[in-house]
């Protein structure tokens, strides 16, 4: 098959991409779907080049970029901008996006937040956490609805306005989706999985089930008051990961789950 | 050695149990294990026992979907396996999972050793592979060897007739490794265990033989680089449809026999 067939462009179908239309739905410790081989190899091998290249573009240092250090969480990170073009672009797709929503029966709404995480080797396993988070956009025309955060017009994590007079909405996230990549080879005892946990006191380090970073597998959940979920140190081997949310509007996150349990991102410091 | 010889690897013995035959399964997410479990779930009733990732098929917990039709049915789901997570690490698991297996099928026709655990790299200049020889001879030998006696002791120590005119047999997961020595190859502590496990099978077949169970093992080549995986996972059927008893069966790019 050409490569060009294995190319995303805007409004292309997801069919010729998939390799594996065998996904699994899990329902310990809470409800999730993970599948491997996600997509034609060709089509990886393109996910996985643009991922170092989008961290070249992004900083001069790389993966390991001071500037791209993530408050709060042992990793390097960066968001994919309004427009991504590229490879990349198949997640910001609107394909894609109701692909995710369709399989969790959620209300999606067009607003993603998406990016690149980078886990250097030695990494500090993460707090046991839910997603069930706020997250702040602005409006704006994209292509087939599908809008990100403008971290230029105010912070996603606080709506803080960071211009004058921007008109904000608060939203909650709906759906967690991890795709990993770009990864050495995992074997078990690497480090670096995704830990599910039954409450949010586990203990992060004896999760009730682990997904490997293997690359090009997914692992996605619909973010509920349960969906208990940390990073696991990773003591061999990079941990490399396409990270998205979907987002509901606050209003129904607040009728099927309750104002209480969702998580307010504290504000940071202005 | 055996209480019945076969007179070809391909021989079938007519069953006499009714329905699907039990088979209780280690390493069911392995490579082979999920084969296994994808090739046979409508053939065996497969209770599935790993040791952190399921096998990528349906179980009592989890479902396959299409991502592209996810309402739609799909056949796979008609045949879910059993899974019960468990680390043969811990003596303990051995006896909670027999139990389990009888609690959710009443009997076992057929045990799977499949779970193994292998390290390679040079004796003199690994400690990682020194550090894992404990932890390669208690999943490849010791686990497999306590996992039949705890099914002979729950449940097939008192029903020889019912074991013989089940064909109740062990098919355990050995290795070329464990017969040839590959210089340069890392797999010392491996094959070792591997050598240990065709002895231990040997004595098991003596010894089982009492209580009308046939033991046997199989010794493929390295899988899928070298043999196809389909055809390893095949070979356990072919040894529990069978009515050898001792016998490890090689399975090489070439060849395929009895030892």
């Amino acid at each position: 098959m050409a490569l060009q067939q294995h190319i995303f462009r805007p409004g292309v179908s997801l069919d010729h991409l998939l390799a594996n239309r065998r996904w699994i739905r899990r329902e310990v410790p809470f409800p999730h779907l993970v599948a491997t081989n996600v997509f034609t190899q060709p089509f990886y091998n393109l996910l996985a080049q643009e991922f170092y290249r989008e961290f070249e573009r992004e900083a001069p240092e790389g993966l390991q970029d001071p500037a791209l250090r993530m408050n709060g969480y042992d990793a390097y990170g960066l968001h994919f901008p309004p427009g991504i073009e590229g490879p990349l672009s198949i997640f910001l797709s609107r394909p894609w996006h109701d692909l995710l929503g369709s399989l969790f029966r959620v209300n999606a709404t067009g607003f993603i937040n998406a990016g690149l995480h980078h886990h250097a080797i030695g990494s500090n396993s993460g707090l046991v956490h839910n997603d069930l988070s706020i997250g702040w956009f602005v409006d704006y025309e994209a292509l087939g609805g599908i809008r990100v955060p403008r971290h230029d017009l105010c912070r996603y994590t606080d709506g803080t306005p960071l211009v004058p007079d921007v008109s904000r909405i608060e939203m909650v996230r709906s759906v967690t989706m991890m795709f990993y990549l770009a990864n050495p080879v995992w074997e078990p005892g690497h480090g670096g999985e995704t830990g599910l946990y039954r409450c949010s006191n586990d203990d992060v380090h004896s999760p009730a089930a682990t997904v490997p970073p293997i690359n090009n597998s997914i692992l996605m959940f619909e973010c509920t008051p349960v969906s208990y979920h940390s990073f696991l140190r990773n003591n061999q081997s990079t941990r490399n990961s396409v990270i998205m949310w979907l987002h509901q509007p606050k209003s129904e996150a607040v009728a099927k789950w309750g104002d209480d349990k969702i998580v307010r991102f504290p504000r940071a410091p202005s | 050695m055996g209480r019945r010889q076969d007179r070809t690897i391909s021989e079938s013995t007519e069953l006499k149990t009714d329905g699907k035959r039990v088979c209780l399964l280690t390493g069911a997410g392995g490579r082979l294990g999920s084969a296994f479990c994808s090739m046979f779930a409508s053939k065996y009733d497969i209770i599935a026992v790993y040791r952190s990732q399921p096998p990528a098929i349906a179980t009592q917990e989890q479902t396959l979907v299409d991502p592209l039709r996810p309402s739609t049915n799909l056949p796979e789901n008609a045949s879910p396996v059993f899974a019960i997570k468990a680390d043969f690490a811990d003596d303990r698991q051995h006896t909670r999972v027999v139990e389990l297996a009888l609690a959710h099928s009443g009997r076992i026709d057929l045990l799977a050793n499949v779970a193994a655990w292998s390290v390679w790299a040079p004796l003199m200049e690994s400690d990682q592979l020194l550090d894992s020889m404990r932890d390669q001879f208690q999943i490849n030998c010791i686990a497999p060897t306590k996992l039949a006696c705890a099914v002979a002791r729950l449940f097939w120590q008192d029903r020889m007739h019912d074991n013989i005119a089940s064909n109740r047999n062990i098919v355990n997961l050995s290795s070329i490794a464990g017969i040839n020595v590959y210089p340069d190859g890392g797999q010392s502590v491996y094959g070792a265990t591997k050598a240990a496990l065709n002895h231990l099978t040997y004595h098991m077949a003596s010894e089982f033989w009492s209580i009308g169970v046939r033991v046997n093992a199989i010794a493929p080549n390295s899988f899928p680089g070298i043999v196809p995986l389909a055809g390893v996972a095949r070979s356990i059927v072919q040894l529990d449809e069978a009515s050898v008893t001792g016998k490890i069966r090689v399975i090489d790019r070439h060849e395929d026999y009895y030892l």
